[in-house]
């Protein structure tokens, strides 16, 4: 029986244009909106993006073609080559925005205005554009101009007051969350943005700010001001815990994450485990009332030294087992590593590990799949990332129609 | 007439508790979406008593600032789910809404017999979406659990901190409160677009652990490509050299003296010039240890401690003026209080909200944090418990006085 042919099915934003300028502050921005479909051209200057000197790179190899940062932020995107500082480069910037839906970028305050590519000159070339702008604090106001590189972010939010433990300064959350949160907030504003245009016609400006987008993370600060009147620091939320016992413990192979009480589980289900164990006896029934463990002293010093002990036995996924097959689950769960990550049988079964083609270097490469599983309109990564001018052919024959002498001749002025 | 905002028209089922779906559902609230929370009197999860509660309401279940501020723009009627005809109201109103978002363990949601497949016998065009730890298949999927779980499992944690000591979490949830949820609100989004080009709806498997490992940057090919583990480098970064926070003179607060931090970070060699001169050291502009990127990490112990030697003695938001003032990424490490009184941009740009509520009073709550230049975005105050019970069971449900007075006797509204 012959099986029907079937198309595969779309992503969501399969309709939608997008013209990607962003630095590191909003790469991800369009990576969220290429890897669920839209057609999402990457824009560099003619000797490559600054990004792509980012390292790890394949290989060790530090080339542009084979920065690592640029390949997992620009998954899915095709590229071109425009200098914006060239009027034709702005003439041909000026087409691409009335073929797109919408524009990322986050340049300086003013920068675009420079170029005569500001958002009301761009709303005059085509009122349906939706400029989506990501900047550290905002495009106007008095921080407006502040160099605001990933960790000016984060501690400008609030949100690394909190990160860390008192005897030490405070940390970074790793790897450019204030980058990530601002980006993504972006990709949400600039969906608004569409679902408002398909109400009622029209495109707009979308300035996303990363110290607002950050803050959102220190919640809790802000609300614990403004009820109270009390500055929260760092170590009197979660690094420890609930049941006032630390989360963070030492195993046979590195650390697990354990939380002591809460809802889900309970000191019952951690005296379950640990009589299984032969170390019912130890366990102090005292303990069973959480609010014993909150207060710092002599019973939580007694029962971190008997944890600490148990969990020295074990590895982190022996733990998690045993954990979690049991009725009253045991919250032990490993900090997971990269590598943990990338050979986790959860993401194995899940299929969250993708190989991705990369002709270029004539192998396929293995790269984290999507924050979300969308059965009816599935996330892809359709192509790597793009080499530099890798599409300079196509979308200027296609979508610009110049002749091959039009681009020739661009090239040889720079443009592109 | 033109709608004024974006997802006007759009009707949210939460269903959601503590944070991850009730964030996520803030996010289309605050896209004009109505948004009807079911809650229940008797069966509270806790969020409506998490602190800060506003003083002299102890015991009150609408004077959790926590609640509010991540329940803005929302709805709450009062429902027990625990009751079948509780459920059987739920499917009700769930057949009158385009997206339900829930976040509890996996396959909880169809046990309480409002899963997808019944939903979607309802009204085929659903959207709905699951937050659970790990994913809705997978042999983990019964592992359950909290938000700062799923961080720890999915490589947060091991990034963040100093190399020479423990992998730490984030200091709030921040997983619950910003990866997740706005994750999930940016699917929620894409899914109604694609449901106005195709009438299609669909169920939305997020899973945190998934999702929190996209915030793990380039680090999961560089395991997969170099196999590498990528260490945590604290405040310290691949490309720019010197960074990190460096202590301020300390300053007065609840009746202490506390620490206080300023950021600083030197993106290229014209930078460490400038920060050079500003110190008043500009005979280590050409200093062969730090005038390059390269010699700057390899010295960077040794230029870190010059740099604290000169903030020491200021104060941390003129550390930041100064260095800001010629050209150098500088940014005091802020708190709550900083945010709310002192922040001149935060001020500028209005992010913070006033609410009146009924129990109180006035509030600040968080607002969006970007603006849209054609439709300004409203913050309307947290929901009272069952505030729209007559809403939604007469205008909505077209219940009848009888059938709500059965309700309240049997304890289904509660």
């Amino acid at each position: 029986m012959q099986e029907p042919t079937s198309e595969p099915k779309e992503g969501p934003l399969s309709d939608l244009k997008v013209l990607d300028l962003a630095g590191p502050i909003g790469v991800y921005c369009g990576k969220l909106m290429a890897d669920l479909g839209a057609d999402v051209i990457r824009i560099e200057p003619p000797t490559g993006d600054s990004m792509r000197e980012i390292g790890p790179f394949f290989d060790d190899d530090p080339k542009p073609e084979k920065s690592l940062y640029w390949w997992h932020f620009n998954t899915s995107k095709r590229g071109i080559t425009l200098d914006l500082e060239q009027p034709e480069g702005q003439d041909i910037f000026k087409r691409l925005v009335k073929w797109a839906d919408i524009g990322i970028e986050s340049f300086s305050p003013g920068y675009l205005q420079s170029l005569g590519l500001d958002f009301d000159s761009l709303h005059a070339v085509d009122p349906e554009f939706i400029l989506t702008s990501i900047t550290p604090f905002g495009q106007t106001g008095p921080h407006s101009g502040f160099k605001g590189p990933d960790i000016v972010g984060q501690a400008m939010s609030g949100v690394m007051q909190t990160v860390g433990i008192p005897e030490r300064p405070p940390y970074l959350i790793g790897s450019e969350i204030g980058y990530w949160t601002a980006a993504t907030f972006a990709a949400n504003a600039s969906l608004l943005a569409v679902a408002y245009r398909d109400l009622n016609g029209g495109g707009q400006h979308v300035d996303t700010s990363m110290q607002r987008a950050m803050s959102l993370g220190a919640g809790n600060s802000m609300s614990t001001y403004d009820t109270l009147g009390h500055v929260l620091n760092r170590g009197e939320l979660f690094a420890r815990g609930r049941g006032g016992v630390r989360t963070l413990f030492r195993c046979k192979d590195g650390y697990v994450f354990y939380i002591a009480a809460a809802p889900g589980t309970s000191m019952e289900a951690t005296k379950e485990l640990l009589t299984e164990h032969d170390l019912g006896e130890e366990f102090d029934n005292i303990w069973l009332d959480p609010t014993i463990l909150r207060q710092e002293g002599k019973e939580k010093a007694r029962f971190e030294k008997l944890i600490e002990g148990f969990f020295l036995n074990f590895t982190r996924m022996e733990l998690l087992d045993m954990g979690f097959n049991r009725e009253h689950q045991v919250f032990s769960v490993p900090v997971g590593t990269p590598k943990d990550i990338v050979e986790s049988p959860q993401m194995a079964a899940r299929g969250f590990i993708i190989e991705v083609e990369h002709p270029e270097l004539g192998q396929t490469v293995r790269y984290p799949g999507g924050p979300y599983k969308m059965p009816e309109s599935p996330w892809r990564v359709s192509r790597r990332a793009p080499l530099i001018g890798e599409h300079n052919e196509e979308v200027f024959k296609d979508i610009l129609e110049m002749t091959g002498d039009e681009i020739s001749g661009l090239r040889g002025i720079g443009v592109i | 007439m033109s709608a004024k905002l974006p997802l006007e028209g759009i009707r949210v089922l939460d269903l959601g508790w503590r944070a991850v779906a009730p964030v996520c559902a803030r996010m289309l609230g605050w896209g004009g979406a109505e948004v009807i929370r079911i809650e229940s009197a008797s069966r509270h999860d806790g969020a409506r008593q998490m602190p800060p509660i506003t003083p002299g309401r102890d015991g009150s279940l609408n004077a959790s600032e926590w609640f509010n501020n991540f329940n803005c723009n929302k709805m709450s009627v009062s429902i027990n789910l625990g009751h079948p005809e509780g459920k059987e109201l739920a499917r009700r109103l769930a057949a009158m809404c385009d997206v339900v978002v829930e976040n509890f363990s996996a396959g909880t949601i169809d046990r309480m017999g409002l899963g997808y497949e019944t939903l979607r016998k309802l009204k085929p065009d659903i959207i709905m979406v699951s937050h659970s730890l790990t994913g809705l298949t997978g042999p983990w999927k019964n592992v359950k659990g909290h938000g700062p779980m799923a961080a720890a499992m999915a490589g947060m944690n091991y990034l963040s901190g100093y190399p020479d000591s423990e992998p730490i979490s984030p200091g709030q949830a921040f997983t619950d409160y910003v990866v997740n949820p706005h994750h999930s609100a940016f699917a929620i989004l894409a899914a109604l677009h694609h449901r106005r080009k195709t009438g299609k709806g669909q169920y939305i498997d997020l899973s945190q652990y998934e999702s929190i490992s996209l915030t793990t940057g380039s680090s999961f090919l560089e395991y997969t490509t170099l196999g590498n583990v990528r260490e945590r480098t604290g405040n310290r970064s691949s490309y720019a050299a010197p960074q990190g926070v460096f202590p301020c003179q300390h300053i007065p607060l609840d009746g202490k003296m506390e620490d206080r931090w300023c950021a600083i970070s030197i993106g290229n060699d014209e930078e460490w010039k400038l920060l050079c001169q500003e110190m008043g050291r500009a005979d280590m502009v050409d200093d062969p240890r730090f005038n390059t990127f390269q010699s700057r990490k390899e010295n960077e112990d040794e230029a870190e401690g010059i740099i604290s030697a000169w903030t020491t003695g200021q104060m941390a938001e003129d550390v930041m003026l100064r260095l800001q003032g010629v050209g150098v990424a500088a940014g005091v490490v802020q708190n709550g209080k900083d945010l709310l009184t002192a922040d001149p941009q935060m001020a500028f740009s209005g992010h913070y909200r006033k609410v009146q509520h009924a129990e109180t009073g006035e509030s600040t709550y968080d607002g969006p944090p970007f603006s849209l230049s054609e439709c300004p975005l409203e913050v309307r105050p947290g929901p009272l418990l069952g505030e729209h019970n007559d809403y939604v069971f007469q205008q909505l449900l077209g219940l009848t006085e009888d059938e709500v007075n059965h309700g309240y006797v049997e304890g289904i509204i509660v």
